[in-house]
Order: C-alpha cells, then sequence, then structure tokens
C-alpha cells in the first residue's frame, strides 16, 4: 500500500500489544524455564538467585553462563523411567494417531458424502463434544470401563464373560481416552479436504470402470493426504503432551511425560527436573511441527 | 448415502455421544451406583446448588473465561490484523511463533513455565495469574479465526474506504472491524470455553483461593463416579449443545 | 496560462520483485479528458491505475494531479477516486452511507443534500435505506459511481466500470458514463481490456503492452493510423501483407515490394527506414477494393450479414485477406479477382 511512513506506524501500533504480551508470558517464561532446567536444585528452590543474577549486567551474564549445569538431562537421560516415559509417551500418541486416521476416514467420508442439506447440522454434532468438558467426557469413560462399569455390565448380561474384564487402568483404556478425547480433530480437517474434492474426479474414475473400493484408493485417498497429514499433526502434538488422559484411565504403570512432569513437579518438587522434563517434552513436539510444515509447503509447491 | 458410509456415521457418531448419554442418564439415577438402577431422581441435582465449594469455583471459572477471552481478543485480533494487513515486517518469524507457538505448546510446558515466571518477578498467584495464562494460549485461537476470516475479505473494501479519504484509523473503525465482527465473536467465543476447560494450566499458576471448576471436579473425579458430577456434567453438555447447534443453523440459514 | 494538466505522470515504473509491472511511463490527460487505458490483463494498466490512487508506491517517477506532485501521498491524501471493478461497496452500510462515507466533515446538512443530488445524478431516489447486495447489478454500479464522484475529485479512475454486467445493460452504460463525465467536465481515466469499449467512450486511448505506452491518441486515429501489428489487430480486424520497403521518396506514401506486385501506402513514420528493410502494409477489410487495379486473389467464401457482405480470399502465397462492403453484385465463390486500396487507408508497419 502507498503511504508507507503512516502505514508503517499503524503496523507497529498493531503488533505492540501481543509482541509485548506474548514476549513476556510466553517466550520470556520459556526461557526462564530452559534457564532453570540447568540449574541445581538447590538454587532453583524459590526465590531462585539466578533469575536475579540476570540484573548484574556482563558480570551477571558470564556467571550465569558458568551456573549452567547439565545434571538434570544426564540424569533423564539415564534414568529408566525417563527413557520408559518418552518412548511411552512417542508410542501411546503414534499408536492413537493410526488408529485415528483409521476410524476417521470413513467418518470423514460418509459426512462428505451426506446430503449437502444436513452436512451443517452433522458436523455441528461432531463439533459438540469437543465444545464439552474434555475432563468430563474422560471421566465419562470411568463409568462405562471400571470393573463394576458399564461395559463389563452389558457384556455380562449378554452371556460373553462370566467374569469382570480389567479395562480401566491399562494401556486399553488410555487408547479408548485418547482416540475418542481427539477423534473431533482427525475428522473436521479430513472432512475440509473431501468436502471440496471435486465428485466428478470420483464420477470420472467409476466411469472409467473403478469399483467403489478402487475409486476410494486411488482417487479418494491419495487426493485426502494434505487432511491426514493435517489431523495427524493437530492430534499427535497434543497426545505426546497428555495428562489428563492417562492420570485418570492409566495405571500406575502408564508412563507419559506429561503426567511424569506434574508428579516430578507437584509431588517430589525437583523442579529443575520437572523443568529439564518440559524442554524435553517441547523437543519431542516441535520436532513433528517443523517436518510437519516443511511437508506441507513441499505439498503446496507441488500442487 | 450407501449402508456403508451411514453405518461409518451412525457408528462414529455413536461412539462420540455414548459416553456422554451414559453420564446423561446415571444423573437421573437414583442409586448411586453405576450397575443398579434406582430409579428417577433429580436429588442428585439439588446436591449439585447446594455445593458451595463446586458453585464458587464455577464462579472463578467464569470469572477467569471472561477476563481471559477479552485480553486474547483484543490480541489476537491486533495479531491477525498485524500477520494479515501488514504482512512484511522485520521479526515477522518471531512474532508468528510467538502468537502461534502457544497452540502447539504442551499445556504442561506452558503451566509450568508460567508458574516459574510468577514466582520469579513475585506476582502473587491466584485468580489475575490464571487469566494471564489463559489470555497467552489463546491468542492464537483467536488470531486463527480472525486471519480465516480477513484472508476472506475483500481487500479493495478497505482500499475505497481510504481511496474516499478514510485514514487508517477510520477504515479500521468503520470498515474492516465491523466486518470482521462474526470472526471476532466466534473467537472470543472460543477463547472463553477454552479457558472455562482447561484443568492443566490453571492447577500450574493457581493460588490458594483461586480454585476453578475443572479443577473442583477432578479433585473429586480422583476418588471416583459421582452422581453429582454426573448432574453437572449433564447441564454443561445442554448449555453447550444448544449455543452450538443454534449458531449452526444460525449459520446455515444465512447461507441460502 | 494553460491550466495543468488534470494527471501528469514522469519516468513511471513498478517492479515487484524482478517483474516490471510498469516500464518507464509518461502521460499528460488535459482537464475534462475521457482517457482509455486499453490493454490484455497483465499489461500493467491496473498498476498503473493502482498508484494513481495511491494503492502502489511507484519504484520510479512522479504523479502529479491537477499540479500538485502526489506521489508520496497516501490514498485518503490525494484528490483522485477510485470506482472498483468489484464496486467494493460496503456490504454492512446502505446505499446512502456508502455514497455519503467520503464525505465526512461537511455539516450534516450539507451532506444530505450532496447524498440527495448524487442519488438524483444516478436515477437511484427511494433506493438510499436499501443495502448493496439487496441490488441489481446495474443498481450496484450507479452506487459505486455516485460514491466515486461524491468527492468531486479533479480526477476519476474506473477499473473496468462495465466489466460485470451483461451484454444490453453494458452498452446503455457507456452512453450514461459518457454523458455524465461531460456534465461533471471530471477527467476520466477508464481502464478497460475491451477495445470497441474504449473506441465508444474515450477522447483518447492510450494502448498499453507489456509496461508500456505504445500509442497514445484519439480511437480514429489509432484504427487508421497504428504504429504496431499489436496496435492494428488490437482495434479491429486487419489485412497483413508482407513485402520490402521501396526507394525513399518526397510523399507521404512509400511504395512496399510484395511477392504479388508493388502497392503503395502511408509511410507512417517508416519514411526514412531503408530500402529492401522487411514491412508488413496493414489495410482494414472494408478498405480493401475488388477488382480495380492491384494484387490477384482468389474468393474463398462470401458471408451475407445484411447489412454488408464479408469476403474471404487469398493471394496466390496463400496470404489470408477479409474484405467487407455493402451488398451487391461482386465476384462470386471460388472466382478470381484483384484486390487494390487508397494508399491513404493503408499503413506501413514495422514487421
Amino acid at each position: 500500500m502507498g503511504a508507507p511512513k503512516q502505514d508503517r506506524i499503524v503496523a507497529r501500533f498493531l503488533r505492540l500489544p501481543p509482541f509485548v504480551w506474548l514476549g513476556l508470558f510466553f517466550l520470556l517464561p520459556f526461557l526462564v524455564t530452559l534457564k532453570i532446567s540447568l540449574s541445581e536444585p538447590a538454587t532453583a528452590i524459590p526465590p531462585y538467585l539466578p533469575l536475579l543474577d540476570w540484573q548484574g549486567g556482563l558480570d551477571g551474564w558470564s556467571s550465569f553462563f558458568e551456573a549452567l549445569d547439565f545434571d538434570n538431562y544426564l540424569t533423564l537421560a539415564r534414568d529408566d523411567l525417563y527413557q520408559a516415559a518418552i518412548l511411552g509417551s512417542l508410542a501411546y500418541a503414534g499408536a492413537a494417531t493410526v488408529v485415528l486416521v483409521t476410524i476417521g476416514m470413513p467418518i470423514a467420508y460418509a459426512l462428505a458424502r451426506a446430503p449437502r442439506r444436513w452436512q451443517p447440522v452433522m458436523v455441528a454434532l461432531v463439533v459438540v463434544p469437543f465444545w464439552t468438558s474434555f475432563l468430563i467426557r474422560i471421566y465419562a469413560w470411568i463409568a462405562i470401563l471400571k470393573q463394576e462399569g458399564l461395559l463389563n455390565l452389558i457384556l455380562f448380561k449378554l452371556g460373553i464373560i462370566t467374569h469382570p474384564l480389567v479395562i480401566l487402568n491399562t494401556d486399553a483404556a488410555v487408547m479408548i481416552g485418547l482416540v475418542y478425547a481427539y477423534l473431533p480433530f482427525m475428522v473436521l480437517p479430513l472432512y475440509a479436504v473431501m468436502n471440496r474434492l471435486d465428485p466428478t474426479l470420483r464420477e470420472a474414475a467409476a466411469d472409467l470402470g473403478a469399483g467403489p473400493v478402487r475409486v476410494f484408493w486411488s482417487v479418494t485417498l491419495p487426493l485426502s493426504l494434505p487432511g491426514i497429514a493435517a489431523g495427524a499433526g493437530l492430534c499427535f502434538i497434543p497426545m505426546v503432551g497428555e495428562f489428563v488422559i492417562p492420570d485418570l484411565l492409566g495405571g500406575s504403570e502408564t508412563l507419559m511425560l506429561g503426567r511424569v512432569l506434574w508428579s516430578e513437579f507437584f509431588s517430589n518438587r525437583d523442579w529443575p527436573l520437572a523443568a529439564a522434563v518440559a524442554v524435553v517434552l517441547l523437543a519431542i513436539v516441535i520436532g513433528p511441527v517443523v517436518l510437519f510444515r516443511d511437508s506441507l509447503r513441499a505439498d503446496g509447491e507441488g500442487a | 448415502m450407501s449402508g456403508v458410509t451411514r453405518a461409518a456415521l451412525v457408528l462414529g457418531l455413536g461412539f462420540l455421544y455414548a459416553p456422554i448419554l451414559v453420564l446423561v442418564a446415571y444423573s437421573f439415577n437414583a442409586s448411586s451406583l453405576v450397575t443398579v438402577w434406582g430409579g428417577f431422581s433429580t436429588k442428585w441435582y439439588a446436591a449439585l446448588f447446594a455445593d458451595a465449594p463446586l458453585i464458587a469455583a464455577a464462579w472463578v471459572s467464569l470469572r477467569v473465561a471472561l477476563l481471559a477471552s477479552v485480553i486474547a481478543t483484543a490480541l489476537g485480533t491486533l495479531a491477525a490484523l498485524a500477520l494479515e494487513r501488514h504482512g512484511r515486517f522485520r521479526g515477522r518469524s518471531l512474532f508468528t511463533g510467538l502468537v502461534y507457538g502457544p497452540m502447539v505448546m504442551p499445556e504442561v510446558m506452558i503451566g509450568l513455565s508460567l508458574l516459574l515466571l510468577f514466582i520469579g518477578i513475585g506476582l502473587d498467584r491466584g485468580l489475575l495469574t490464571i487469566a494471564i495464562a489463559h489470555a497467552t494460549f489463546c491468542t492464537g485461537f483467536v488470531a486463527v479465526v480472525v486471519s480465516a476470516r480477513l484472508r476472506g475479505l475483500d481487500r479493495s473494501l478497505e482500499e475505497a474506504a481510504a481511496d474516499l479519504g478514510a485514514g487508517p484509523l477510520r477504515v479500521l473503525a468503520t470498515i474492516t472491524l465491523p466486518l470482521l465482527a462474526p470472526a471476532i465473536a466466534a473467537g472470543a467465543l472460543l477463547a472463553f470455553t477454552l479457558s472455562l476447560d482447561d484443568l492443566v494450566i490453571a492447577s500450574f499458576v493457581s493460588g490458594p483461593g483461586a480454585t476453578t471448576l475443572p479443577m473442583r471436579l477432578y479433585s473429586q473425579v480422583r476418588l471416583g463416579v459421582n452422581p453429582e458430577i454426573n448432574a453437572a456434567s449433564t447441564l454443561l453438555v445442554a448449555l453447550v449443545s444448544v449455543a452450538v447447534l443454534g449458531a449452526s443453523w444460525l449459520t446455515a440459514q444465512r447461507g441460502e | 496560462m494553460a491550466p495543468a494538466p488534470s494527471l501528469r505522470v514522469r519516468g513511471l515504473v513498478k517492479r515487484f520483485g524482478s517483474f516490471v509491472a510498469v516500464d518507464g511511463l509518461d502521460l499528460a490527460l488535459t482537464p475534462g479528458e475521457f482517457f482509455c487505458l486499453l490493454g490484455p490483463s497483465g499489461c500493467g494498466k491496473s498498476t498503473l491505475l493502482r498508484m494513481v490512487a495511491g494503492f502502489e508506491t511507484p519504484t520510479e517517477g512522479t504523479i502529479e494531479v491537477a499540479g500538485a506532485d502526489v506521489t508520496g501521498l497516501p490514498p485518503h491524501r490525494r484528490p483522485v477516486n477510485m470506482m472498483f471493478q468489484s464496486y467494493a461497496l460496503f456490504p454492512h452500510m446502505s446505499v446512502v452511507a456508502n455514497i455519503g462515507y467520503g464525505l465526512k466533515g461537511l455539516p450534516k446538512a450539507k451532506t444530505e443534500a450532496r447524498v440527495a443530488e448524487l442519488l438524483r445524478l444516478v436515477r437511484l431516489e427511494g433506493f438510499q435505506d436499501r443495502r448493496p447486495d439487496t441490488l441489481s447489478g446495474g443498481q450496484r454500479q450507479r452506487v459505486a459511481l455516485a460514491r466515486a464522484i461524491a468527492r468531486e475529485p479533479a480526477l476519476l479512475l474506473l477499473d473496468e466500470p462495465l466489466g460485470a454486467l451483461d451484454r444490453g445493460l453494458r452498452e446503455e452504460t457507456q452512453g450514461e458514463l459518457r454523458g455524465l463525465q461531460r456534465r461533471l467536465g471530471t477527467s476520466f481515466v477508464v481502464v478497460t481490456h475491451d477495445p470497441e469499449e474504449a473506441m465508444m467512450l474515450a477522447d483518447r486511448i492510450g494502448v498499453m503492452e507489456r509496461g508500456r505506452l505504445v500509442q497514445v491518441g484519439p480511437p480514429a486515429e489509432l484504427y487508421r493510423r497504428p504504429v504496431s501489428r499489436y496496435v492494428a489487430g488490437l482495434l479491429g480486424d486487419v489485412n497483413l501483407i508482407s513485402g520490402h520497403l521501396g526507394p525513399p521518396g518526397a510523399e507521404d506514401t512509400r511504395e512496399v515490394v510484395t511477392a504479388h506486385g508493388a502497392v503503395r501506402a502511408a509511410a507512417n513514420g517508416v519514411d526514412t527506414a531503408a530500402e529492401g528493410t522487411a514491412v508488413v502494409v496493414a489495410i482494414r477489410p472494408e478498405s480493401l477494393i475488388l477488382g480495380g487495379d492491384g494484387l490477384p486473389a482468389t474468393v474463398e467464401e462470401t458471408t451475407f450479414l445484411g447489412d454488408r457482405v464479408r469476403r474471404l480470399l487469398h493471394l496466390a502465397d496463400g496470404t489470408p485477406l477479409r474484405a467487407s462492403g455493402p451488398p451487391g453484385s461482386g465476384p462470386e465463390r471460388g472466382t478470381g479477382t484483384t484486390v487494390g486500396f487508397d494508399p491513404a487507408d493503408a499503413v506501413i508497419l514495422p514487421d
């Protein structure tokens, strides 16, 4: 636009509040966490000293770097518990993502092929649970999965089982919870992509002799890949750091990073170690984001 | 629709709604046992409204959500305008990262790091710190919603206003913001809901006397199934369903 | 002293990265002139318009409006208004609010009087409280026009003003636009890709090609004396016969030697070029004379069009020709004839 000078003033005025707020309450806390993850427990008990050192100018900075201490990360690397937690988080999130894609695809496909008139209502039906309290939706599964719960009652009445199944506080319960909680995040991006697909492409494939299965595999699925990528990213990332689901539905042996961090912080009061867990968790989460963004960009250029 | 797609839809929606319907059913069960139907009763609702700590927690949540969504809506709208309308500037990638970063940041990380900051700067923890934390992580969501609408907005409307003698601020006030109003409202609603729903971040940054509804529910849920919570859940679900279905019906009407 | 030009552009350049949208452009409009910028999409005409309005900053060069340099001014400080191709009517405002948007600062009574006057001018009395989305395409166009002239700009820019209208309405609106411009006495600059529209509206046409103005002049001059094959083809059907320049002479016309014999045509700026230079002779279909002195040709097709007859011919080497003349007797399909023309009706163009 013209008027470069005036425009720049307006733009700066628009940027300043978010810049200041997020710098103060997002970037700065992150740096503080990074710093504390590199501190010994003794110095990190509030009020912790390193923060005050920042006011000490150049001397402060040099002592800041001297005080860095990688013990917390070494502890994480050496301790089996933390390795298991890292692998556990990735395994749960990865497995749940695969299940989500598998059951999300047919649902999204069915939504996209539903009569136009009904689609807004059906999409709303998929969205409503997302607006409902996350905690309550997970809590609902306790009543269903516990030993004297609804599922066992039904199976028993149907004569399928004679002894109640133990599902609550197992890996299966965690998986059910993850899939249940994140299903809308998988279905909506898939639906968005499938809804935009030109229906004549499917018709053309059918016209050329492809049966419904081949139409799906050769046309619908390949063209839905951007939706799958978006849905997978949208689900995998928060699932890695998930706390509520493993805590309420998992057993004591369910190890996920979010939960370890929570107990490290609230139970063991080891703040530097909790901070180090947080940084590792972030690294695991940011990795796929960067990869995901690059693959999206490549897709955009290829199209 | 073929039988297969219809079945996928029915099963999928059934999976999404079964647990919620179970909660609703149990909230009217006179017996507190899951396996026993003790007859229809509304006694758990009566107990709910007599539960002073729960009511207090609900008020804390509402106040936090109101404050957080106002701040997040203002910041998110400004951020969207800066990115979509004045997109080229130094530090753009840093700015983008700051705005959208909190959306992919694990909640435990946001909660922990903000707590460490609040302690570091000596800010007393309570309602205000929860609202600050919620505003921080909701800003990106508002920015996403508002940006999408801005991208769909015909740029020549703003140019026409400038051409007719309106300075940048008048263009913003009379053209851009009125046309963005539905998106800003949607963003505010999203921020409000996200704040109302958050357990993890609030648990980190709250202090004595500032217990939110999810925090209160969580401490009770950990003790097992509780019919009173079923009643609370039913009320929440009913409220949200009416709002979302109404909103989508309205947009569908306008589209025709 | 002559009044300052309503628009003067000097050495205007606009680059987007390595792409040059406008490439060294000079132009001056006399006050009250109706000027059309004609060219295909991507030729830089819209970029030029947007620089004059202030939405793009020129890479080089200056823009003056009514004698004042506006190059560094933001859009809202320029005595220029624009009618957008999409009309850009504010969807959340009534017709009155749209038209009155630019009148901020005037006393309320004056604003109301001015808006009422404008509504009358564009024949939209009774529509003042309607929203833009309840109006027809033609009504919307008139609201956009009224809004753009409300501030009595020194210069009105119109980006494809009739592009969104259907054919019948377009012709009617062309006449209205022309009449309005005469009454207001404001300089209009219209951007269009439709040559017929440009000829119907403009006092002068500027033909743009790849960021440059290749020819500026009244419609008749551009039609009769185009400077290039591009301009000749843009403004209507044209026959092109290639050949080589004959020896230079003192006259306005010059000889061109073709494969089928020598012809004479208006020199049109090539009078000093060397003998033997490859050129083409351009003749409009209605200027071809069949059956007199001239080059031998064969009639391929005859089409009766009511008020005239169009004939498709070809020369011995296959060069296709189109002739258009009054209905009546003439050579039939498949017969041989000759084609000639008055040298003043043909121009020599660089090959």
